[in-house]
């Protein structure tokens, strides 16, 4: 019991040299248009503003019209705790959805969406179509250099490693019976 | 989703059933340990099937969908855990063992070192994994496509992704230990093996969550606490099922020593449980109305069983096993396992959710 109780102690040592300060989730407190606004004009640009900061380079933001398709200009920019994403002249008249995912400070992703409806049809021409679920969207809509079907991809390594890992043990074993 | 659920449930039920048979006095020899810990795998995989039932109904919307099935990284995540929470217990063991016959503690020692070498590279083999689903769930990528880049800017990026550098660290670090410590006796000091196994277990959770709440360092200090207390209290008495439970001398030595640490760590995570509820939670009414609320209901009332089994075993069990009588472990010692299991899949859906706002 004594020795159980010592181990608390170096344990609460451990934590408070070694913890950081825990971090955030973060969460959606403004929107430019708001949610649920009526526009006559599409917006140049949509801003989606959290409590706290957003991590760079992981940020997703698509426009998508009453039609289904993706209208949405350009890959999202993180300044502090805001993201934007330039927008194309809108079409079709009806309801945008705003769909975002960024990766909060506490490296948890969140995601979410919020709604605005366009009263009068504008005469822009739209992106694709929204992709579906089977091929990954989520990326649609990120510069080349931050997407994820570029480089080389990290699993072999992982297996590799797992094998090493594995002959390890194996050995480790092996020996420790052998004494 | 609620067929999945209820599908789990009978078959740990039957898992229970299954370990309970094997175990009979008749069969006091053979070793219980793999169905017991199937026993608790099964409550695991029913308290992640229910978990998940609750939170994958109501998705939160988002641009597009996501390029992974929602149960992969919950369920990597309860693999990581239970592998944390067995090399925690394996190294609590040894502590635990002290007052058997010296040669059957050191036997068990030896057992128990060696066990850790696999739960420890278990261990760090599942935090490999959830990194790498967690570089997919935040780059919206398919887990086969990740690039090595996307690693390395999340690992820059996200101080989740340090945390279980740090845990595989911790996971790899026992291992090796368990390995000296098996080939050579006494080389690795018994006291200290711990410390490794609960500063990796609780990497994660204290660079996670809590700081939403309001009172963000008292957070983080209960969930601390609660996340160390529960990682002793499932993993001390996974490892006495896995070793200890088939020899009765040994077993008459560690449930003494193991029952007052059992009584803490459950004080502890009770009042941890509720008090980080009470930070995280906006009213009392969001305990029903959120699915958040209902984790938090099933993982109180798998904590109120293991109370009650708890009492029982100090009451009626506990006596009798220092009698070195047979006492009716094989009832007793399932249906701890699977209660705790189904805490642990509930929590690890828990650790993936947002408190509601």
């Amino acid at each position: 019991m004594r020795r159980l109780a010592a181990l608390a102690v170096l344990l609460g040592l451990a934590l408070l040299g070694g913890a950081g300060t825990a971090a955030a989730h973060n969460v959606l407190i403004g929107t430019d248009p708001p949610d649920g606004t009526r526009l006559a004009t599409g917006p140049a640009r949509v801003t989606l503003t959290f409590d706290l900061p957003v991590q760079a380079g992981f940020s997703t933001v698509t426009v998508t019209g009453p039609d289904g398709k993706q209208w949405q200009a350009g890959p999202p920019v993180e300044d502090g705790p805001t993201v934007s994403s330039p927008v194309k002249p809108l079409g079709p008249a009806g309801q945008y959805t705003i769909g975002y995912q960024v990766l909060s400070a506490d490296s948890h992703p969140v995601r979410g969406a919020v709604r605005f409806v366009l009263t009068t049809p504008g005469t822009g021409t739209p992106g694709a179509p929204a992709p579906d679920s089977a091929n990954g969207g989520v990326g649609a809509n990120r510069p080349a250099a931050q997407d994820g079907s570029g480089g080389t991809p990290v699993w072999p390594w992982l297996v590799g490693a797992g094998v090493l890992l594995v002959a390890g043990v194996v050995v480790a074993l092996r020996v420790g019976r052998s004494d | 989703m609620s067929g999945r659920g209820g599908g789990s449930g009978s078959g740990s039920s039957s898992g229970g059933r299954a370990a309970g048979s094997r175990t009979e006095p008749a069969a006091a020899r053979r070793r219980p340990g793999p169905a017991l810990l199937t026993a608790g795998a099964l409550g695991c995989l029913g308290g992640l099937a229910a978990g998940l039932a609750l939170t994958l109904s109501s998705p939160a919307g988002g641009p597009a969908d996501i390029a992974m099935p929602g149960w992969l990284l919950p369920a990597a995540r309860a693999v990581f855990d239970a592998t944390g929470v067995g090399a925690v217990g394996l190294t609590l063991l040894p502590l635990l063992i002290g007052g058997a016959r010296p040669r059957e503690a050191a036997r068990a020692r030896t057992t128990a070192h060696r066990a850790l070498v696999v739960a420890g590279a278990g261990w760090a083999s599942a935090a490999a994994l959830m990194l790498w689903l967690q570089v997919a769930d935040a780059t919206g990528t398919a887990p086969l496509a990740v690039p090595v880049r996307r690693m390395g800017d999340y690992l820059g990026a996200a101080v989740g992704g340090r945390a279980l550098v740090v845990a595989a660290v911790c996971g790899l670090g026992v291992a090796a230990a368990g390995a000296l410590a098996a080939r050579r006796r006494g080389s690795v000091p018994d006291g200290l093996l711990p410390v490794p196994a609960l500063v990796g277990v609780l990497a994660l959770p204290v660079t996670g969550h809590a700081a939403t709440a309001p009172a963000h360092d008292l957070a983080v200090l209960a969930l601390a606490v609660h996340v160390a207390a529960a990682a002793c209290w499932v993993g001390a008495l996974g490892a006495t099922a896995w070793l200890a439970a088939p020899r009765r001398e040994l077993l008459a030595a560690t449930l003494p020593r193991y029952s007052p640490l059992a009584t803490a760590c459950l004080v502890a995570v009770t009042a941890t449980g509720v008090l980080g509820a009470a930070l995280r939670l906006p009213s009392p009414a969001a305990l029903v109305h959120t699915s958040y609320g209902w984790l938090l209901l099933g993982k109180g009332a798998g904590v109120l069983v293991l109370g009650l089994l708890g009492a029982h075993a100090r009451t009626r069990l506990l006596p009798a096993v220092q009698a070195r009588r047979s006492a009716p472990l094989a009832g007793w010692l399932p249906a701890e396992l699977v209660t705790m299991g189904a805490v642990v899949g509930l929590a690890a859906v828990l650790a993936g959710s947002a408190p509601p706002a």
